[in-house]
């Protein structure tokens, strides 16, 4: 036990039930971070100017870098007239303190505050964001601003870089579209990475030879976004902040909700550059942002990747994959469920559409394999709480050395992923896209 | 595709000529808000066929109007169309299914009352559309008409350009909107209204597996003998349900009022009610199909429609 956990433990007494604000909940010493959920007027563009929940009045919320190991306290204060939840996206932190109500993580009351105190683990690219239900408010959950990213530091040396860059991919005014032939989805009028579309905010300026490290994260609620960087090429380092092995080098990257990639870029060719969307809609609707070399000026210029498409299998390792003789199967089956043309899809997990089904449970210490079979015709980034997944099998080829805690499962694939049951307790699995975990695409474990 | 392009002859041209703004006639659609995208062409083939016709203008009533020229609300009241009650312009078809009438030659033609129960019956109308979106809010089309009776050829009738918009989705409105304006040119063979204009807005909704839309739609004669005639009022609507992914069923209404301000007496008004059934199939193709039954003596009495779409990129 921590000092901070001693504490907090403590604390929790009579003494500290009758103590306002912040110093309920068992806390007694300030928090290392606070967290105000508050509504923002954000412009994006000129002429472009959305209104939003954010963390602190800034989109991303406050960088939160912080040692792996050393525990900290963060307050979460909530500006708002509804309950809210933060979530530690990547984190193996415990069920309380995760953010998510399934699992029993108590929220923050409107208008209410609430303590996380948690030691970060493991090292690499995490964030947070909100994890409340949105349903058919799009002023709600992961459609609003409240996001931001969270470095873990560890004793892991990334390699050496010039300039470090935080870059999320983002939707902004989103609406419902019409069902059609198909079902209700959502739209969205503007993209951005961090608070500005493309060509509204300031270039990102380098120099010549500098090594880049650019932390890419998909903050989307609902949409996945391919990037690309005119007239350079990214050295993968790490996937949902996992280092690789080694750098995988892609022409583009592709992205879903939730999904990050740390990738460093040498920038060897001077001039004034578009890093953004390579569908030209999206990009044309903000998300870019332009690159500028010291002494270059200059419209920014363009140019689409040839590289092959987007896919895990080129992150795989040569190491062997464990030996796979103690591991349960754990046969998932994705579907989707037919509400009417005028409703969002629903979807099921071996059946059940969430909250319908069973917790199912998990035995400490052992080793799972979800192998996800995805029968739908749309692509699920699915997201496992509290715990890393290692990538095993994507479609029958055997893959290792990709570990991750959203995998995109693409329609009409299966794709094997394992875990170890490591952390104790409510752990929840669910696809990434808000209006699917809305609508279902949920399923809770447990073990003691 | 959720707009619902039921086409058919509700009001089983040919026979009697489709007088003032008659454009409707052969195209019975409840329109949707959505419409065909940018880089898309839509083609459409809309038939109808009428099992059982109309018994003229209610039922030989003088001045109503019928069914086959459903919207000649100027004409209703027309002194020209009471002996023997038949209608004004009125292309008849005497002994066999020579359409080639001028007006004058309607008017020649009154001795054939219009009370001629059932003309219409076994009447096909083939009316083929093409549309495609401009931007992701207009779209543009075009139709050819034609009809064939059961004692005569298949008869090209005239066309039509349209162009419809919509609100926007961004604009996050409550239903969803649109507007379709058609003008239509017909041969002055066919109809003494050469030039007619249609003026539709769309309002829809979509609600978990039911699905509702209204057309208020206002007609006036641009060009042609019904010219003085102002304002028809042709109301439609549809509201169906999803039984499953695949299938949809529902009920579509289609009204003529006759002229905005002065409508005709309830039982000269044309009345339809389709039972409808859409087959989503994907996004390439538009297949729908159903059965009509007036309720009205100058409406049709049962007549069946088709539309078979194919939806091509480029």
């Amino acid at each position: 036990m921590n000092r901070r956990d001693f504490v907090a433990t403590c604390g929790g007494s009579a003494l500290a039930a009758a103590l306002p604000g912040p110093w309920r909940r068992g806390v007694l010493i300030p928090p290392d971070y606070t967290l105000r959920i508050a509504p923002l007027k954000l412009e994006l563009a000129p002429g472009r100017t959305v209104t939003t929940l954010a963390y602190n009045g800034t989109v991303p919320g406050p960088l939160l870098r912080v040692r792996e190991g050393v525990p900290i306290a963060i307050d979460l204060v909530n500006d708002t007239d509804h309950a809210e939840f933060v979530h530690w996206h990547g984190l193996n932190v415990p069920a309380d303190v995760d953010g998510s109500m399934e699992e029993g993580t108590p929220p923050a009351a409107p208008h209410g505050t609430q303590r996380y105190t948690f030691t970060p683990r493991p090292a690499g690219s995490r964030w947070y964001h909100t994890h409340a239900i949105a349903g058919r408010d799009l002023h709600r959950g992961t459609y609003t601003g409240q996001f931001g990213f969270l470095l873990i530091e560890g004793s892991d040396n990334p390699g050496r870089f010039d300039q470090e860059l935080f870059l999320a991919l983002r939707d902004w005014d989103p609406f419902i579209m019409g069902g059609d032939d198909g079902f209700l989805s959502v739209g969205y009028n503007h993209c951005s990475i961090n608070d500005r579309c493309l060509g509204a905010g300031d270039p990102v300026r380098v120099k010549q030879g500098d090594r880049v490290l650019m932390h890419f994260l998909n903050a989307s609620a609902s949409e996945a976004h391919w990037v690309a960087f005119a007239g350079h090429r990214f050295d993968v380092v790490a996937l949902d902040g996992n280092a690789l092995s080694a750098p995988v080098t892609v022409d583009q990257l592709r992205l879903d909700p939730g999904e990050r990639i740390d990738a460093v870029v040498h920038m060897d060719a001077p001039g004034v550059w578009i890093l953004g969307e390579t569908r030209e809609p999206v990009r044309r609707a903000g998300l870019g942002v332009v690159v500028e070399y010291a002494g270059q000026s200059g419209a920014p210029q363009w140019r689409a990747p040839s590289g092959p498409a987007w896919s895990y299998l080129p992150f795989s390792s040569r190491e062997s994959a464990p030996d796979s003789s103690a591991i349960v199967a754990m046969p998932l089956v994705f579907r989707s469920v037919f509400r009417g043309h005028g409703d969002f899809e629903h979807w099921s997990i071996n059946g059940n559409v969430y909250p319908h089904g069973d917790v199912v449970s998990l035995i400490n210490g052992r080793r799972y394999r979800l192998a996800c079979d995805n029968k739908s015709t749309e692509d699920h980034p699915v997201h496992l709480h509290r715990h890393s997944m290692d990538v095993t099998r994507i479609d029958g080829k055997a893959v290792s050395g990709i570990r991750k805690d959203v995998v995109v499962v693409p329609a009409g694939a299966v794709v094997e992923m394992e875990f170890t049951a490591n952390n104790p307790g409510k752990t929840l699995f669910h696809c990434h896209l808000q209006d699917h975990m809305d609508a279902g695409f949920m399923m809770l474990l447990d073990y003691r | 595709m959720r707009r619902t392009a039921l086409l058919a002859s509700v009001l089983a041209i040919g026979v009697i000529p489709r007088c003032a703004q008659a454009q409707a006639a052969y195209e019975i659609e409840v329109y949707g808000a959505e419409m065909a995208v940018p880089g898309s062409l839509l083609l459409e083939l809309h038939s109808n066929y009428t099992i059982t016709g109309s018994q003229g203008a209610a039922g030989g009533r003088p001045g109503a109007i019928d069914d086959d020229d459903w919207q000649r609300p100027a004409h209703a009241a027309d002194p020209a169309c009471t002996s023997g009650g038949f209608p004004l312009f009125s292309r008849v078809p005497a002994t066999n299914a020579s359409f080639h009438l001028t007006p004058g030659d309607a008017i020649s033609a009154a001795a054939t009352p219009c009370n001629a129960a059932t003309t219409n019956t076994h009447a096909i109308h083939e009316t083929l559309e093409a549309s495609t979106g401009l931007t992701s809010w207009a779209e543009l089309g075009a139709y050819v008409f034609a009809s064939k009776m059961p004692d005569g050829g298949l008869q090209v009738v005239g066309g039509s350009a349209r162009l419809r918009v919509r609100a926007p989705l961004e604009w996050k409105l409550p239903v969803d909107a649109g507007l379709s304006v058609e003008v239509e040119h017909e041969g002055a063979s066919y109809s003494p209204n050469t030039l007619t204009l249609e003026i539709r807005p769309i309002f829809d909704r979509s609600a978990g597996r039911w699905y509702v839309s209204l057309n208020p739609t206002i007609e006036r004669t641009l060009r042609g003998a019904g010219v003085t005639a102002g304002l028809g009022f042709s109301p439609s609507g549809k509201l169906s349900c999803d039984l499953n992914r695949v299938v949809s069923a529902g009920v579509e209404y289609y009204g003529a009022f006759g002229q905005l301000g002065s409508f005709a007496p309830p039982l000269e008004r044309l009345q339809q009610f389709f039972g409808v059934v859409d087959l989503h199939t994907g996004a390439a193709w538009e297949i729908n199909g159903g059965l009509g039954v007036g309720t009205t003596p100058a409406s049709s009495h049962l007549v069946a429609k088709v539309i078979l779409g194919r939806r091509l990129t480029f």
